[in-house]
């Protein structure tokens, strides 16, 4: 029977695909595997016609194919949300699939560090990285971001391997994330260059993301601010030289190295501050050339930052605070984790926002709680990311204190923390 | 940047054991830690003030070193201990797979992007050869590494990574690494190719070009119908005989999309000693299609291309004091 279907299956993906939408399966291998991509692929594009009807991402941990459990650790699938509008399911024989097999390295990050200086310049990780893995998923945002992120660097390197004039077509390959404090640009940009390194994977060997310390391109002596910033970038014209490599430069806080020139001219900055920020516009141009880049930066103040930058960045995107629909996503995979480990017992099923509007909000015994927590996710509105992460944890350190709790005791004590940190916040602003 | 490539020959007056083999690239990173300004003094040296320091602090517990000086004797430790569990480790590879080739040594932050690279080639296995001896071995390999200055003609290099990887067969399963199957040898940096070669019989010598057994090459078919050789596929058999690397560059550029072939002996012919085809058959891949026009892809080089990187999981990070 299942040869059979797996014959289905086969005839289903030769004829064309009406959809457009393309769905990409991730395949995480275990480190000690060897076993050839092609295999992995033939045995979890079996899977997925067994699996026939998918609502949503899903993760499967766990196979009956003997070949795949010895070298599979999950297979997954990512940012269906965008995909899966009409809410009725995807049969993904009948669509566009894209697998993706990958190893995570655990290497700690390396340091790049000038020669006579003996400071740490950049840090960097072989992509993809253990370090990062998931944060792509535990950041959520309503508007389709992510996705909209992703779509900019394929068509980058459409761009490039088409050979586009840049003379005619020009592109920067440079991002800029702005917006408030602990709303995860950082985070975004890192699981950004390890998500590419994944979806890529056939593209490039592999991938580094180099993260620039931009204070210490700043030297103790006048004038070699400017000649530091060169260096590290003819480093990164180093690493940009082999074409199977993807390097993800991150610039965090860029308004360091990219403050606006207008206000040094007034006299508060000395010309060094000057220097640096020329250096880096003349070699962020240089970067244009090289096919296997991506520049990301992050930056608070986006006023503070010179002009000539935000022009050269491609994508200029607000990372505002989380609304409430994200609030309760972040709630609701805070909760579930504290499920998983055992701290809120007995577990309970909690509601996706998607299945409370299906129920119409309608209180009973099941929806109850998710109803609840509903209500706390509208009051924490105006908390950063960050701060939402942190609460489940400020709970259960300032009013439980115990081993486990119930999911009501928990939401009670959840509520009471938004409570103080909105008063916390209060106290400081006085 | 293609970074600089340099060559130097160590020729030893016989074969090598797989054991001195390994302890061979233990005196190479020994020697490299120190030159390369990863470690202040010889590894040996540094060893035994560490034992020497550390029955001090157990007789006088209360006498504790400052904090500068207490930060140095950890970071000490914790190399010394590095590696030694690194030593350990290629010991233990080598024993349980002797068919090592390789072994590349990388200082720098990352194994992509290294600083610079060491790469070691080791010389074929010869049970028959009459062994070198490891003392006299290390003596040679040390002669020329100090004589000639092969380890540190290059530029100052601050505290930085190291890494080691060693090629090995396919299906090795080496305890401490991990398998880097995507991994190439960095062209970036500064590259060093220490070649150790063995004066040993020529009959020695796994070169397959020099065989003139009959061989089977079957279930040969183009990448774009399956990226895997399919037993079940119907085989497409050549028997070749006499295949000289001429012959079977001509033979093989006809399949230049092919990524994988699978390669039998045939039932009753005698593949010569040194042939190293484990069972019915071996999966061989490919990096470079072949063609007419590279000669010296002969029959060990599609043998040899089975190997693939395995990363010792022990990373060595350099201090200075």
């Amino acid at each position: 029977m299942a040869v059979m279907m797996n014959g289905v299956c086969e005839l289903a993906q030769a004829l064309p695909c009406a959809e457009t939408a393309v769905y990409h399966i991730e395949v995480l291998k275990k480190p000690l595997s060897v076993l050839g991509e092609s295999v992995i692929k033939e045995r979890v594009a079996q899977l997925i016609c067994e699996h026939k009807c998918v609502y949503g991402d899903f993760t499967l941990t766990e196979f009956d194919d003997q070949v795949l459990s010895d070298n599979i650790l999950s297979v997954s699938l990512s940012d269906s949300e965008h995909l899966i509008l009409d809410r009725k399911g995807v049969d993904l024989s009948q669509s566009r699939v894209e697998l993706h097999v990958y190893t995570l390295n655990d290497d700690d990050a390396g340091t790049e560090e000038m020669d006579e200086e003996q400071v740490s310049m950049a840090s960097q990780w072989m992509l993809p990285s253990a370090h990062f893995h998931g944060q792509w998923e535990s950041l959520v945002f309503d508007e389709a971001i992510k996705e909209r992120l992703l779509n900019y660097a394929t068509t980058t390197l459409l761009f490039s391997d088409k050979k586009v004039n840049s003379a005619i077509i020009s592109w920067n390959r440079v991002i800029l994330l702005h917006g408030p404090p602990g709303t995860g640009k950082t985070t975004l940009c890192k699981a950004l260059a390890h998500k590419l390194c994944i979806r890529l994977s056939e593209r490039f060997n592999c991938g580094q993301l180099v993260e620039i310390n931009s204070h210490s391109l700043f030297s103790k002596w006048f004038s070699e601010s400017g000649k530091l910033v060169t260096k590290m970038f003819q480093r990164l014209h180093d690493y940009m030289d082999d074409p199977e490599l993807l390097v993800c430069v991150l610039i965090d806080e860029v308004e360091s190295l990219t403050a606006a020139r207008k206000s040094c001219l007034n006299g508060n900055e000395p010309s060094d501050a000057i220097r640096v920020v020329n250096a880096v516009l003349t070699q962020i141009d240089q970067l244009k050339k090289f096919p296997n880049c991506l520049v990301l930066t992050t930056s608070n103040i986006t006023g503070a930052i010179d002009l000539a930058f935000v022009d050269r960045a491609d994508i200029k995107q607000y990372i505002g605070p989380p609304t409430p629909t994200a609030i309760y996503k972040i709630y609701l995979s805070c909760l579930n984790e504290l499920m998983r480990v055992g701290i809120i017992s007995p577990a309970q099923q909690l509601l996706e926002l998607r299945a409370l509007e299906v129920m119409r909000f309608m209180e009973n015994a099941a929806t109850r709680p998710s109803l609840q927590l509903r209500e706390i996710a509208i009051k924490s509105q105006g908390l950063s990311g960050r701060t939402l992460r942190k609460l489940p944890f400020m709970a259960h350190a300032m009013f439980i204190q115990g081993p486990t709790a119930t999911v009501d005791l928990f939401l009670h004590c959840l509520s009471q923390s938004v409570d103080q940190q909105f008063q916390d916040q209060a106290n400081l602003a006085a | 940047m293609a970074g600089c490539t340099k060559q130097v020959d160590f020729v030893f007056d016989g074969g090598l054991q797989s054991h001195t083999r390994a302890s061979l690239i233990n005196e190479v990173i020994k020697q490299l830690m120190y030159q390369r300004n990863q470690i202040p003094l010889q590894f040996d040296i540094l060893k035994q003030q560490m034992t020497v320091s550390e029955a001090k602090h157990a007789q006088n517990a209360a006498a504790r070193p400052l904090n500068g000086l207490n930060q140095t004797h950890n970071k000490t430790k914790n190399v010394i201990s590095n590696l030694d569990q690194l030593f350990e480790n290629i010991l233990k590879a080598f024993e349980i797979c002797p068919e090592i080739q390789q072994a590349l040594i990388m200082l720098g932050s990352t194994p992509v992007t290294p600083k610079e690279s060491y790469l070691i080639r080791l010389p074929h296995i010869c049970p028959e050869a009459e062994n070198v001896s490891l003392k006299s071995s290390k003596q040679a390999l040390f002669r020329h590494l100090i004589a000639e200055e092969v380890l540190s003609g290059n530029a100052s290099l601050g505290p930085t990574n190291v890494y080691l990887v060693l090629s090995a067969p396919h299906s090795s399963a080496l305890p401490g690494f991990v398998p880097k199957t995507t991994f190439k040898v960095p062209s970036r940096g500064y590259c060093l190719t220490l070649n150790m070669i063995c004066s040993q019989p020529s009959f020695c010598a796994q070169d397959l070009t020099m065989d003139d057994t009959e061989v089977e090459i079957s279930g040969v078919e183009p990448f774009e119908r399956s990226s895997f050789a399919d037993i079940s596929l119907p085989e497409v058999a050549c028997h070749i005989k006499s295949p000289s690397p001429d012959k079977m560059a001509r033979l093989l550029s006809g399949f230049d999309a092919c990524r994988y072939l699978r390669v039998r002996q045939a039932s009753g012919s005698d593949m010569g000693e040194g042939l190293k085809l484990e069972g019915e058959m071996e999966k061989i891949q490919f990096n470079t299609p072949l063609t007419r026009s590279t000669p010296k892809v002969g029959y060990t080089r599609l043998v040899t291309c089975d190997h693939i990187w395995f990363q010792c999981s022990t990373v060595i990070k350099g201090y200075r004091f």
